[in-house]
């Protein structure tokens, strides 16, 4: 486990490294988004999959590092989660590649033990994930439409929950969102 | 200049003693060892033949709701008679047993327990469990691990140990670990210091390719080793048993530690069993096993009966067990009685 958070580690640091070498984003404007987005919950022998309607704002904190805060409404149930988040995004015409760090309060992990089988050591390990946890994101397929309108699709994010990291893994796709430029 | 090179033997040295290999305390080896060999062979298949005829004759548990298939027979649970069984061979031995109730959703789960009191840290237990109800016969699953418990029970009854030992016959582990699960949250588990689990460990076989890989990780071709799997608060006691089963040619042993606390996606294979909530709670512990279906055709089967089991085998185990639990018990040189 170690091993594998520093390998994590390592790659965050390499891709934010190599992003904040490139070209920095000319915006200093707040950016408004919705999307929708599909989520993987597994930990242990649980496994559950919801999908999410979500809101966020981001600006330009500091050159190419940008900060971003937003909302997930869980479809199914319908549970939310917020989230703030911090990348290295970089503009190459119309391209708006980021990647970064996410930090959410979620309460989407909650998973349906349909079978009685192996129920009650399930329902027991599921109901102590902690709701704090820490994603690494990346969004290669960001686009800029016009001046004031971007695009992205699937984002992918990978993290798991605070306490004990590993025995959750969360994998989230965010397929299509929206930006508009205030 | 000397800066750097000093750095970077810094460095080296570094990476080297991250590398290194840690040797397992073997103290008390030797008078672990010499406890094993109190185990008497005979004693063992009396047990599994008894409680397989037993079983016969008892009514199968409610499985109104779960499932109903070839790998899982859920309307052949049995446990009653085993129960009755364990207990009394507990007294039989000079023990006080007694039966914890567990009771949710219209199942009860009946656990039941014996133990030996230790003389210096009487309120550290070390836990030897093993499920009690089983499918059809349930010979190797598992009548194997009962009867290894009970003949353990009765040699370390004869000495006196640090710690204390609390033997487990834990209730309807195959409806998922329902007994154990039930007993840890319940607060009970908060003294046990190190836990030994067993399920399924008296089949054997010597033929090539007899043993299947489990999740990924390549085994040796032949099954006739007893697994002993861990995670990383285990780790010193998976080290110390294969050490200790090593030194005394006590039985062929491959232990196997998963990554991390065991709970990953990969290594929820290993927690097929009641020593599950122990690594979850952080509460050192190991499973021994000979991999169950990954190597028992007879698995859930009606053909899982003690003709098919390998009482060599289970003899080797029964005395790995007991040497284990009383070097993690901390056996005193004179004897008890």
């Amino acid at each position: 486990m170690k091993n594998a958070t520093f390998a994590f580690m390592k790659l965050v640091l390499f891709l934010c490294l190599s992003v904040s070498l490139l070209h920095s984003v000319e915006n200093d404007r707040i950016t408004i988004q919705t999307g929708y987005s599909a989520l993987l919950y597994q930990h242990i022998f649980s496994f559950q999959t919801s999908s999410a309607f979500e809101i966020s704002a981001s600006k330009m904190i500091y050159q190419n590092v940008s900060g971003q805060t937003g909302v997930r409404i869980g479809l199914d149930p319908v549970l939310p989660e917020i989230y703030i988040r911090a990348g290295v995004k970089h503009e190459i015409k119309r391209w708006l590649p980021e990647a970064g760090l996410e930090i959410g309060y979620s309460k989407r992990s909650r998973f349906k033990n349909e079978k009685l089988l192996l129920s009650e050591i399930q329902n027991t390990m599921d109901k102590d994930i902690h709701p704090m946890y820490l994603s690494f994101y990346a969004n290669p397929c960001s686009f800029k439409i016009s001046k004031s309108i971007s695009m992205r699709a699937c984002e992918i994010q990978i993290g798991s929950h605070f306490e004990r990291m590993g025995r959750t893994v969360r994998i989230q796709a965010n397929l299509f969102s929206l930006g508009v430029s205030l | 200049m000397k800066t750097r090179s000093i750095f970077n033997l810094l460095i080296i040295g570094f990476i080297l003693l991250s590398c290194s290999q840690t040797k397992p305390d073997t103290r008390g080896f030797e008078n672990a060892a010499l406890v094993a060999e109190d185990v008497i062979a005979e004693n063992l298949m009396p047990w599994i033949e008894r409680l397989a005829l037993l079983r016969e004759q008892d009514t199968p548990v409610d499985n109104t709701g779960f499932e109903e298939n070839d790998m899982f027979p859920s309307s052949h649970l049995t446990r009653d008679s085993a129960v009755v069984m364990v207990k009394n061979a507990f007294i039989t031995m000079g023990y006080e047993p007694y039966i914890i109730e567990l009771s949710r959703n219209n199942l009860t789960a009946y656990n039941v327990f014996a133990e030996i009191r230790g003389t210096e840290l009487p309120d550290e237990y070390i836990l030897v469990g093993s499920h009690l109800d089983a499918f059809y016969a349930g010979a190797d699953d598992n009548g194997s691990a009962i009867a290894a418990m009970l003949e353990a029970a009765r040699v370390l009854k004869n000495y006196s140990f640090k710690r204390s030992i609390r033997f487990a016959a834990f209730d309807l582990e195959e409806f998922g670990s329902v007994g154990s699960t039930r007993y840890v949250e319940a607060g009970y588990a908060h003294d046990i210091k190190a836990a030994i689990v067993m399920d399924m460990i008296g089949y054997s076989s010597e033929e090539e390719n007899s043993q299947d890989d489990v999740m990924g990780i390549r085994l040796p071709d032949k099954g006739d080793f007893l697994f002993i799997a861990g995670n990383d608060n285990s780790r010193k006691m998976v080290q110390q048993m294969t050490a200790l089963n090593y030194q005394y040619n006590l039985t062929k042993t491959v232990g196997g530690i998963a990554a991390g606390d065991g709970t990953s996606f990969l290594g929820s294979m290993f927690m097929r069993s009641d020593h599950g909530l122990l690594w979850y709670k952080n509460i050192p512990a190991v499973l021994m096993t000979d991999t169950a279906n990954f190597r028992n055709k007879n698995y859930h089967k009606s053909s899982d009966t003690p003709e098919s089991l390998d009482p060599a085998f289970l003899y080797r185990n029964t005395k790995a067990l007991t040497a284990a639990t009383a070097l993690f018990a901390g056996i005193q040189l004179q004897q008890a009685q």
